[in-house]
Protein backbone atom coordinates (compact mmCIF):
# COMPACT_ATOMS: atom_id res chain seq x y z
CA UNK A 1 0.00 0.00 0.00
CA UNK A 2 1.62 3.24 -0.66
CA UNK A 3 1.82 6.22 1.81
CA UNK A 4 -0.90 7.94 0.35
CA UNK A 5 -3.33 4.92 1.36
CA UNK A 6 -2.39 3.87 4.24
CA UNK A 7 -2.71 7.54 5.73
CA UNK A 8 -6.03 6.96 4.12
CA UNK A 9 -7.09 3.90 5.35
CA UNK A 10 -6.01 4.97 8.74
CA UNK A 11 -8.54 7.98 8.69
CA UNK A 12 -11.33 6.65 7.66
CA UNK A 13 -11.62 4.70 10.99
CA UNK A 14 -13.07 0.99 9.15
CA UNK A 15 -12.80 0.22 13.41
CA UNK A 16 -9.88 -2.24 12.01
CA UNK A 17 -6.46 -2.90 13.95
CA UNK A 18 -3.69 -0.13 13.52
CA UNK A 19 -0.96 -2.43 14.46
CA UNK A 20 -1.09 -6.13 15.39
CA UNK A 21 2.60 -8.25 15.98
CA UNK A 22 2.54 -11.71 15.24
CA UNK A 23 5.07 -14.11 16.95
CA UNK A 24 7.55 -11.30 18.25
CA UNK A 25 10.86 -13.27 19.01
CA UNK A 26 13.50 -11.19 20.57
CA UNK A 27 17.17 -12.35 21.69
CA UNK A 28 20.16 -10.05 22.83
CA UNK A 29 23.84 -10.87 22.18
CA UNK A 30 22.46 -13.75 19.53
CA UNK A 31 25.87 -16.44 19.20
CA UNK A 32 27.27 -15.88 22.51
CA UNK A 33 26.70 -18.85 23.61
CA UNK A 34 26.96 -17.71 27.57
CA UNK A 35 25.38 -14.47 27.16
CA UNK A 36 22.51 -14.98 24.48
CA UNK A 37 18.99 -14.16 25.85
CA UNK A 38 15.73 -15.05 24.92
CA UNK A 39 13.74 -11.97 25.71
CA UNK A 40 10.35 -12.45 23.77
CA UNK A 41 9.30 -16.21 23.27
CA UNK A 42 6.60 -15.58 20.71
CA UNK A 43 4.58 -12.52 21.56
CA UNK A 44 1.24 -11.26 19.71
CA UNK A 45 -0.68 -8.56 20.19
CA UNK A 46 -3.58 -6.40 18.27
CA UNK A 47 -4.68 -2.80 18.64
CA UNK A 48 -7.60 -1.46 17.29
CA UNK A 49 -8.05 2.10 16.30
CA UNK A 50 -8.13 4.76 19.47
CA UNK A 51 -7.86 1.63 21.70
CA UNK A 52 -5.77 1.90 24.88
CA UNK A 53 -3.25 -1.33 25.41
CA UNK A 54 -1.31 -0.99 28.75
CA UNK A 55 1.10 -3.59 29.19
CA UNK A 56 1.92 -4.87 33.26
CA UNK A 57 4.75 -7.30 34.21
CA UNK A 58 7.75 -7.80 36.00
CA UNK A 59 10.99 -6.13 35.59
CA UNK A 60 13.00 -7.92 32.78
CA UNK A 61 9.63 -9.85 31.53
CA UNK A 62 10.73 -7.78 28.18
CA UNK A 63 8.14 -4.55 28.34
CA UNK A 64 10.26 -2.22 26.62
CA UNK A 65 11.81 -4.84 23.98
CA UNK A 66 8.03 -5.39 22.81
CA UNK A 67 7.62 -1.83 21.90
CA UNK A 68 11.04 -1.14 20.41
CA UNK A 69 9.83 -3.94 18.32
CA UNK A 70 7.38 -2.55 17.00
CA UNK A 71 8.97 0.59 15.43
CA UNK A 72 11.81 -1.98 14.93
CA UNK A 73 14.56 0.15 16.73
CA UNK A 74 15.09 -3.28 18.01
CA UNK A 75 13.99 -5.58 15.08
CA UNK A 76 12.18 -8.78 16.01
CA UNK A 77 14.52 -11.84 15.04
CA UNK A 78 11.14 -13.55 14.24
CA UNK A 79 7.14 -12.86 13.83
CA UNK A 80 6.19 -9.37 11.86
CA UNK A 81 4.21 -6.67 12.76
CA UNK A 82 1.49 -5.16 10.65
CA UNK A 83 0.73 -1.69 11.00
CA UNK A 84 -1.97 0.57 8.40
CA UNK A 85 -1.31 -2.02 6.25
CA UNK A 86 2.40 -2.42 5.79
CA UNK A 87 4.03 -5.62 6.88
CA UNK A 88 7.69 -6.05 8.33
CA UNK A 89 9.36 -8.76 9.67
CA UNK A 90 13.00 -8.11 11.11
CA UNK A 91 14.83 -9.46 8.16
CA UNK A 92 16.11 -6.77 6.03
CA UNK A 93 16.58 -7.62 2.02
CA UNK A 94 20.35 -6.85 2.23
CA UNK A 95 21.01 -8.39 -1.14
CA UNK A 96 17.98 -6.85 -3.57
CA UNK A 97 18.56 -2.90 -3.90
CA UNK A 98 14.82 -2.22 -4.66
CA UNK A 99 13.68 -4.80 -1.66
CA UNK A 100 16.04 -2.99 0.29
CA UNK A 101 14.82 0.53 -0.50
CA UNK A 102 11.32 -1.06 -0.64
CA UNK A 103 12.08 -1.42 3.01
CA UNK A 104 13.72 1.03 4.46
CA UNK A 105 10.72 3.32 3.00
CA UNK A 106 8.26 1.20 5.49
CA UNK A 107 10.57 1.32 8.08
CA UNK A 108 10.96 5.17 7.59
CA UNK A 109 6.41 4.92 7.87
CA UNK A 110 6.98 3.19 10.83
CA UNK A 111 8.88 5.33 12.39
CA UNK A 112 7.44 8.49 11.84
CA UNK A 113 3.52 7.28 12.15
CA UNK A 114 4.64 5.89 15.69
CA UNK A 115 5.37 8.21 18.96
CA UNK A 116 8.05 6.73 21.73
CA UNK A 117 7.99 8.43 25.39
CA UNK A 118 10.47 7.31 27.06
CA UNK A 119 11.06 6.42 30.72
CA UNK A 120 14.36 8.91 30.83
CA UNK A 121 12.72 11.29 28.47
CA UNK A 122 15.63 11.11 25.87
CA UNK A 123 15.58 14.91 25.05
CA UNK A 124 18.36 16.14 23.06
CA UNK A 125 20.32 17.81 25.38
CA UNK A 126 22.10 20.26 22.89
CA UNK A 127 18.58 21.75 21.58
CA UNK A 128 15.84 23.95 23.52
CA UNK A 129 12.57 22.54 24.00
CA UNK A 130 11.15 24.22 20.64
CA UNK A 131 14.18 22.51 18.73
CA UNK A 132 14.11 19.14 20.11
CA UNK A 133 10.48 19.06 19.19
CA UNK A 134 10.78 20.64 15.51
CA UNK A 135 13.92 18.24 14.71
CA UNK A 136 11.31 15.15 13.47
CA UNK A 137 9.15 17.41 11.66
CA UNK A 138 12.02 18.97 9.73
CA UNK A 139 14.21 16.04 9.01
CA UNK A 140 11.96 13.28 8.60
CA UNK A 141 8.81 15.18 7.18
CA UNK A 142 10.03 17.27 5.79
CA UNK A 143 8.49 20.72 6.51
CA UNK A 144 10.16 24.19 6.61
CA UNK A 145 12.25 25.38 9.33
CA UNK A 146 9.30 27.90 9.32
CA UNK A 147 6.53 25.33 9.82
CA UNK A 148 8.05 23.05 11.90
CA UNK A 149 8.33 25.90 14.69
CA UNK A 150 5.08 26.70 13.94
CA UNK A 151 3.85 23.68 15.16
CA UNK A 152 6.35 22.96 17.45
CA UNK A 153 5.10 25.77 19.62
CA UNK A 154 1.91 24.41 18.72
CA UNK A 155 2.42 21.24 20.74
CA UNK A 156 4.45 22.66 23.48
CA UNK A 157 1.51 24.79 24.23
CA UNK A 158 -1.13 21.95 24.09
CA UNK A 159 0.87 20.45 26.74
CA UNK A 160 1.57 23.48 28.62
CA UNK A 161 5.27 23.70 27.83
CA UNK A 162 4.46 26.87 25.61
CA UNK A 163 6.82 29.40 28.36
CA UNK A 164 9.23 27.26 27.91
CA UNK A 165 10.11 26.74 24.25
CA UNK A 166 13.61 28.46 24.62
CA UNK A 167 14.33 26.80 27.29
CA UNK A 168 17.31 23.64 27.01
CA UNK A 169 16.48 20.35 29.12
CA UNK A 170 18.80 20.78 31.64
CA UNK A 171 16.74 23.70 32.71
CA UNK A 172 13.43 21.79 33.08
CA UNK A 173 12.53 19.38 35.91
CA UNK A 174 11.90 16.14 35.21
CA UNK A 175 7.42 16.47 34.20
CA UNK A 176 8.16 19.80 32.35
CA UNK A 177 10.53 17.18 30.64
CA UNK A 178 8.55 14.81 30.16
CA UNK A 179 5.71 17.02 28.53
CA UNK A 180 8.21 18.49 26.08
CA UNK A 181 8.93 15.26 25.14
CA UNK A 182 5.67 13.82 24.51
CA UNK A 183 4.83 17.22 22.59
CA UNK A 184 8.03 16.26 20.23
CA UNK A 185 6.15 12.52 19.89
CA UNK A 186 2.73 14.39 18.98
CA UNK A 187 4.32 16.93 16.68
CA UNK A 188 4.87 13.85 14.25
CA UNK A 189 1.54 13.39 14.29
CA UNK A 190 1.89 9.70 14.93
CA UNK A 191 -1.12 7.07 14.62
CA UNK A 192 -0.20 5.17 17.24
CA UNK A 193 1.94 6.28 20.96
CA UNK A 194 4.27 4.44 22.83
CA UNK A 195 4.99 4.91 25.80
CA UNK A 196 7.35 3.24 28.06
CA UNK A 197 7.08 3.75 31.73
CA UNK A 198 6.50 7.83 31.00
CA UNK A 199 5.84 8.17 34.72
CA UNK A 200 8.46 6.24 36.08
CA UNK A 201 11.87 8.71 36.96
CA UNK A 202 9.30 11.18 37.63
CA UNK A 203 9.25 12.59 41.24
CA UNK A 204 5.55 11.06 43.07
CA UNK A 205 4.08 14.88 42.79
CA UNK A 206 4.73 15.09 39.11
CA UNK A 207 3.62 11.36 38.05
CA UNK A 208 -0.22 12.95 38.15
CA UNK A 209 0.34 15.56 35.51
CA UNK A 210 1.74 13.47 33.58
CA UNK A 211 -0.73 10.57 33.69
CA UNK A 212 -3.27 13.29 33.05
CA UNK A 213 -1.72 14.67 29.73
CA UNK A 214 -1.74 11.14 28.90
CA UNK A 215 -5.19 10.24 29.98
CA UNK A 216 -6.69 13.57 27.91
CA UNK A 217 -4.38 12.29 24.85
CA UNK A 218 -6.50 8.92 25.18
CA UNK A 219 -9.61 10.38 25.30
CA UNK A 220 -9.25 12.76 22.07
CA UNK A 221 -9.25 8.90 20.46
CA UNK A 222 -5.57 8.25 19.78
CA UNK A 223 -3.95 5.10 19.83
CA UNK A 224 -1.83 3.97 22.93
CA UNK A 225 0.13 1.39 24.30
CA UNK A 226 1.15 2.05 27.41
CA UNK A 227 3.52 0.43 29.58
CA UNK A 228 3.07 1.25 33.45
CA UNK A 229 2.72 0.20 36.56
CA UNK A 230 0.06 2.95 37.51
CA UNK A 231 -3.11 0.35 38.46
CA UNK A 232 -5.05 3.02 38.71
CA UNK A 233 -4.27 4.90 35.10
CA UNK A 234 -4.45 0.98 33.87
CA UNK A 235 -7.44 0.35 35.11
CA UNK A 236 -9.32 3.78 34.46
CA UNK A 237 -7.61 4.48 30.96
CA UNK A 238 -7.23 1.40 29.63
CA UNK A 239 -9.45 -0.47 27.61
CA UNK A 240 -7.49 -3.76 27.45
CA UNK A 241 -4.70 -5.37 29.79
CA UNK A 242 -1.46 -7.56 28.74
CA UNK A 243 0.18 -9.02 31.29
CA UNK A 244 3.77 -10.48 30.47
CA UNK A 245 6.23 -12.64 32.07
CA UNK A 246 9.48 -13.92 30.82
CA UNK A 247 9.18 -12.40 27.28
CA UNK A 248 5.60 -14.26 26.92
CA UNK A 249 1.94 -13.47 27.64
CA UNK A 250 0.55 -14.47 30.36
CA UNK A 251 -2.90 -13.24 30.22
CA UNK A 252 -4.85 -10.66 28.36
CA UNK A 253 -8.30 -9.35 28.84
CA UNK A 254 -10.09 -5.61 29.64
CA UNK A 255 -8.12 -3.52 32.09
CA UNK A 256 -11.15 -3.87 34.24
CA UNK A 257 -11.53 -7.73 34.46
CA UNK A 258 -7.55 -8.41 34.56
CA UNK A 259 -6.80 -6.37 37.48
CA UNK A 260 -9.81 -7.23 39.32
CA UNK A 261 -10.07 -10.55 38.91
CA UNK A 262 -6.94 -11.52 36.84
CA UNK A 263 -7.30 -15.60 36.38
CA UNK A 264 -3.81 -16.86 35.89
CA UNK A 265 -1.89 -17.03 39.33
CA UNK A 266 1.05 -15.20 37.84
CA UNK A 267 -0.84 -12.96 37.28
CA UNK A 268 -2.51 -12.53 40.60
CA UNK A 269 0.93 -12.64 42.06
CA UNK A 270 2.15 -9.85 40.32
CA UNK A 271 -0.56 -7.63 41.03
CA UNK A 272 -1.12 -8.58 44.87
CA UNK A 273 2.87 -7.60 44.72
CA UNK A 274 2.44 -4.02 43.34
CA UNK A 275 -0.79 -2.82 45.27
CA UNK A 276 0.25 -3.70 48.45
CA UNK B 1 81.26 24.69 34.19
CA UNK B 2 83.63 27.81 33.74
CA UNK B 3 82.93 26.81 29.75
CA UNK B 4 79.05 27.56 30.31
CA UNK B 5 79.59 30.47 31.79
CA UNK B 6 82.28 31.51 29.49
CA UNK B 7 79.68 31.12 26.76
CA UNK B 8 78.16 34.48 25.04
CA UNK B 9 74.97 34.08 23.38
CA UNK B 10 74.86 35.39 20.33
CA UNK B 11 71.05 36.77 19.30
CA UNK B 12 71.99 38.55 16.83
CA UNK B 13 71.28 36.31 13.86
CA UNK B 14 68.29 35.47 15.16
CA UNK B 15 66.49 38.28 15.93
CA UNK B 16 68.28 39.79 12.28
CA UNK B 17 65.52 36.50 11.07
CA UNK B 18 62.31 37.21 13.27
CA UNK B 19 59.97 37.54 9.83
CA UNK B 20 61.72 34.78 8.03
CA UNK B 21 61.20 32.59 11.65
CA UNK B 22 57.56 33.99 11.51
CA UNK B 23 57.29 33.29 8.18
CA UNK B 24 58.20 29.55 8.74
CA UNK B 25 56.49 29.19 11.42
CA UNK B 26 52.72 30.64 9.84
CA UNK B 27 53.62 27.39 7.33
CA UNK B 28 53.75 25.14 10.62
CA UNK B 29 50.11 26.39 11.89
CA UNK B 30 48.25 26.54 8.38
CA UNK B 31 49.93 23.09 7.50
CA UNK B 32 48.89 21.97 10.40
CA UNK B 33 45.32 23.56 10.55
CA UNK B 34 44.48 21.84 7.25
CA UNK B 35 46.04 18.23 8.34
CA UNK B 36 44.08 18.27 11.53
CA UNK B 37 40.87 18.98 9.79
CA UNK B 38 41.29 16.40 7.56
CA UNK B 39 42.30 14.30 10.42
CA UNK B 40 39.17 14.93 12.10
CA UNK B 41 37.04 13.66 9.49
CA UNK B 42 38.68 10.73 8.66
CA UNK B 43 38.47 10.55 12.47
CA UNK B 44 34.62 10.93 12.22
CA UNK B 45 34.47 8.71 9.27
CA UNK B 46 36.30 5.49 11.05
CA UNK B 47 34.80 5.74 14.19
CA UNK B 48 31.53 5.56 12.81
CA UNK B 49 32.58 2.49 10.93
CA UNK B 50 34.65 1.30 14.08
CA UNK B 51 31.01 1.57 16.07
CA UNK B 52 28.75 0.35 13.12
CA UNK B 53 27.98 -3.49 14.42
CA UNK B 54 29.02 -4.82 11.18
CA UNK B 55 31.93 -6.23 11.46
CA UNK B 56 33.07 -5.90 7.60
CA UNK B 57 32.83 -2.39 8.84
CA UNK B 58 34.47 -2.58 12.40
CA UNK B 59 37.24 -4.70 11.82
CA UNK B 60 39.42 -2.68 9.37
CA UNK B 61 38.51 0.35 11.49
CA UNK B 62 40.14 -0.91 14.42
CA UNK B 63 43.03 -2.58 12.00
CA UNK B 64 43.72 1.36 10.61
CA UNK B 65 43.51 2.55 14.41
CA UNK B 66 46.24 -0.29 15.24
CA UNK B 67 48.31 0.10 12.57
CA UNK B 68 48.17 4.12 12.19
CA UNK B 69 48.61 4.63 15.90
CA UNK B 70 52.43 2.60 16.09
CA UNK B 71 53.86 4.20 13.22
CA UNK B 72 56.21 7.24 13.55
CA UNK B 73 55.40 9.96 11.67
CA UNK B 74 58.91 10.65 10.33
CA UNK B 75 58.25 6.85 9.08
CA UNK B 76 55.03 8.05 7.34
CA UNK B 77 57.16 11.65 5.93
CA UNK B 78 59.49 9.18 4.18
CA UNK B 79 56.91 6.62 2.94
CA UNK B 80 54.40 9.32 1.53
CA UNK B 81 57.85 11.58 0.31
CA UNK B 82 59.89 9.09 -1.04
CA UNK B 83 58.56 5.82 -0.96
CA UNK B 84 55.44 6.58 -3.22
CA UNK B 85 57.19 8.41 -5.40
CA UNK B 86 59.72 5.02 -6.06
CA UNK B 87 56.44 2.35 -5.63
CA UNK B 88 53.59 4.48 -8.13
CA UNK B 89 55.58 6.89 -9.20
CA UNK B 90 52.94 9.68 -7.63
CA UNK B 91 55.07 12.53 -6.89
CA UNK B 92 53.76 15.20 -3.84
CA UNK B 93 55.63 18.32 -3.37
CA UNK B 94 57.15 18.49 0.10
CA UNK B 95 54.49 20.02 1.37
CA UNK B 96 51.84 18.22 0.47
CA UNK B 97 53.49 15.29 1.59
CA UNK B 98 53.26 17.02 5.08
CA UNK B 99 50.00 17.65 5.08
CA UNK B 100 49.18 13.32 3.76
CA UNK B 101 51.93 12.44 6.53
CA UNK B 102 50.20 14.29 9.32
CA UNK B 103 46.71 13.91 8.32
CA UNK B 104 47.21 9.99 8.87
CA UNK B 105 49.09 10.18 11.98
CA UNK B 106 46.47 12.66 13.15
CA UNK B 107 43.31 10.37 12.02
CA UNK B 108 44.42 7.68 14.49
CA UNK B 109 44.00 9.83 17.32
CA UNK B 110 41.23 11.18 16.19
CA UNK B 111 39.29 8.28 14.96
CA UNK B 112 39.76 7.05 19.09
CA UNK B 113 38.41 10.45 20.50
CA UNK B 114 35.27 10.71 18.42
CA UNK B 115 34.46 6.59 18.95
CA UNK B 116 35.33 7.57 23.14
CA UNK B 117 33.32 10.79 22.44
CA UNK B 118 30.10 8.67 20.94
CA UNK B 119 30.31 5.85 23.08
CA UNK B 120 29.74 8.46 25.64
CA UNK B 121 26.31 9.78 25.03
CA UNK B 122 23.89 7.49 26.16
CA UNK B 123 22.21 5.10 23.49
CA UNK B 124 18.71 6.87 24.40
CA UNK B 125 19.64 9.62 22.15
CA UNK B 126 20.32 7.22 19.33
CA UNK B 127 16.80 5.52 20.01
CA UNK B 128 14.99 8.57 20.60
CA UNK B 129 16.40 10.04 17.39
CA UNK B 130 15.48 6.73 15.09
CA UNK B 131 12.22 6.60 16.45
CA UNK B 132 11.19 10.42 15.13
CA UNK B 133 12.17 8.82 11.50
CA UNK B 134 15.66 10.43 11.36
CA UNK B 135 17.69 8.87 8.88
CA UNK B 136 20.96 6.98 10.42
CA UNK B 137 23.25 9.77 8.72
CA UNK B 138 20.85 12.55 10.40
CA UNK B 139 20.96 11.12 13.72
CA UNK B 140 24.51 10.88 13.39
CA UNK B 141 24.39 14.91 11.88
CA UNK B 142 21.75 16.78 14.17
CA UNK B 143 21.77 14.27 17.43
CA UNK B 144 24.99 12.25 17.89
CA UNK B 145 27.80 14.82 16.54
CA UNK B 146 27.14 18.17 17.96
CA UNK B 147 26.94 16.20 21.52
CA UNK B 148 29.75 14.38 21.07
CA UNK B 149 32.25 17.79 19.93
CA UNK B 150 31.96 19.07 23.13
CA UNK B 151 32.44 16.11 24.83
CA UNK B 152 36.17 15.46 22.13
CA UNK B 153 37.26 19.23 22.12
CA UNK B 154 40.17 19.03 24.96
CA UNK B 155 41.10 15.88 23.48
CA UNK B 156 41.12 17.20 19.97
CA UNK B 157 42.96 20.26 21.47
CA UNK B 158 45.98 17.84 22.61
CA UNK B 159 45.94 16.32 18.74
CA UNK B 160 46.24 19.77 17.08
CA UNK B 161 49.17 20.66 19.30
CA UNK B 162 50.60 16.98 18.75
CA UNK B 163 50.26 17.71 15.29
CA UNK B 164 52.07 21.04 15.45
CA UNK B 165 54.63 19.75 17.18
CA UNK B 166 55.17 16.97 14.77
CA UNK B 167 54.81 19.54 11.81
CA UNK B 168 58.99 20.60 12.63
CA UNK B 169 59.53 17.22 11.54
CA UNK B 170 58.63 18.47 8.23
CA UNK B 171 62.11 20.19 7.28
CA UNK B 172 63.58 16.72 6.67
CA UNK B 173 61.24 16.47 3.35
CA UNK B 174 62.84 20.13 2.98
CA UNK B 175 59.43 21.82 3.61
CA UNK B 176 60.75 25.42 4.13
CA UNK B 177 59.23 26.28 7.68
CA UNK B 178 60.94 27.59 10.87
CA UNK B 179 62.77 24.51 11.98
CA UNK B 180 64.74 24.86 8.30
CA UNK B 181 65.11 28.48 8.93
CA UNK B 182 66.63 27.61 12.76
CA UNK B 183 68.81 25.45 10.64
CA UNK B 184 70.24 27.47 8.16
CA UNK B 185 71.27 29.56 11.03
CA UNK B 186 72.83 26.71 13.29
CA UNK B 187 75.12 26.01 9.81
CA UNK B 188 75.94 29.49 9.25
CA UNK B 189 76.62 30.91 12.55
CA UNK B 190 77.13 27.54 14.43
CA UNK B 191 74.31 28.70 17.38
CA UNK B 192 72.34 25.47 17.96
CA UNK B 193 71.22 26.46 21.48
CA UNK B 194 69.91 30.47 20.28
CA UNK B 195 68.27 28.65 16.61
CA UNK B 196 66.29 26.04 18.02
CA UNK B 197 65.53 28.15 21.24
CA UNK B 198 63.65 30.54 19.15
CA UNK B 199 61.82 27.62 17.74
CA UNK B 200 60.80 26.59 21.38
CA UNK B 201 59.38 30.13 22.24
CA UNK B 202 57.38 30.32 18.61
CA UNK B 203 55.67 26.90 19.73
CA UNK B 204 55.27 27.79 23.14
CA UNK B 205 53.57 31.41 22.50
CA UNK B 206 51.76 29.39 19.27
CA UNK B 207 50.11 26.56 21.85
CA UNK B 208 49.55 29.30 24.77
CA UNK B 209 47.43 31.16 22.27
CA UNK B 210 45.66 28.22 20.42
CA UNK B 211 44.66 26.83 24.41
CA UNK B 212 43.34 30.39 24.97
CA UNK B 213 41.16 29.81 21.84
CA UNK B 214 40.28 26.41 22.84
CA UNK B 215 39.23 27.49 26.28
CA UNK B 216 36.66 30.73 24.41
CA UNK B 217 35.30 27.74 21.92
CA UNK B 218 34.33 25.74 25.39
CA UNK B 219 32.57 27.97 26.92
CA UNK B 220 30.63 29.32 23.85
CA UNK B 221 29.60 25.59 23.28
CA UNK B 222 28.60 25.05 26.61
CA UNK B 223 24.89 24.51 26.90
CA UNK B 224 23.27 26.12 29.68
N1 LIG C 1 20.29 -4.00 24.39
C1 LIG C 1 20.25 -5.06 25.22
N2 LIG C 1 21.28 -5.92 25.27
C2 LIG C 1 21.24 -6.99 26.08
N3 LIG C 1 20.22 -7.31 26.89
C3 LIG C 1 19.15 -6.50 26.88
C4 LIG C 1 19.11 -5.33 26.05
N4 LIG C 1 17.92 -4.71 26.25
C5 LIG C 1 17.27 -5.45 27.17
N5 LIG C 1 17.99 -6.52 27.55
C6 LIG C 1 17.57 -7.55 28.50
O1 LIG C 1 16.31 -8.02 28.10
C7 LIG C 1 15.51 -8.29 29.24
C8 LIG C 1 14.20 -7.58 29.09
O2 LIG C 1 14.44 -6.20 29.08
P1 LIG C 1 13.27 -5.13 28.99
O3 LIG C 1 13.92 -3.79 29.13
O4 LIG C 1 12.47 -5.37 27.78
O5 LIG C 1 12.38 -5.46 30.26
P2 LIG C 1 11.21 -4.62 30.89
O6 LIG C 1 10.06 -5.53 31.00
O7 LIG C 1 11.01 -3.36 30.15
O8 LIG C 1 11.75 -4.31 32.33
P3 LIG C 1 11.63 -2.98 33.23
O9 LIG C 1 10.30 -3.03 33.89
O10 LIG C 1 12.76 -3.11 34.19
O11 LIG C 1 11.79 -1.81 32.31
C9 LIG C 1 16.29 -7.87 30.45
O12 LIG C 1 16.84 -9.01 31.04
C10 LIG C 1 17.38 -6.99 29.89
O13 LIG C 1 18.55 -7.13 30.65
MG1 LIG D 1 11.36 -1.34 30.53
Amino acid sequence: MSEAAANQAAELDLGEEIVVAEGIHKSFNRGHKEREIHVLRGVDLQVAKGEVLVVIGPSGSGKSTLLRCLNFIAPPDAGSVTFLGHCLTGEVPRRRPAERMRYERALRFYRTHIGMVFQHFNLFPHMTAADNVALGPTRALGLTRREAKERSLEELERVGMGEKAGQYPSQLSGGQKQRVAIARALAMRPQLMLFDEATSALDPELIGGILEEMKRLAESGMTMIVVTHEMGFAREVGDRVLFMDEGVVVEEGGAREVIESPQHERTQAFLSAILS
Amino acid sequence: MTNLLAYEFAWGPVLDRWDLFLLGAWLDVWVTAISFGLACALGIGIAVLRLSGVRLLSAPAFAYVQILRGVPLLVFLYWVYFGVAIVIGLNFSPVQAGIVALTLTGSAYTAEIFRGGLQALDAGQAEASRSLGLSRTGTYRHVLLPQTLRIVIPPLGNVFIGLLKGATLLSIIAVSDMVSVANELNINFFTPFEAFTAVAVILVALVAVFSAGVTVLERVLRLP
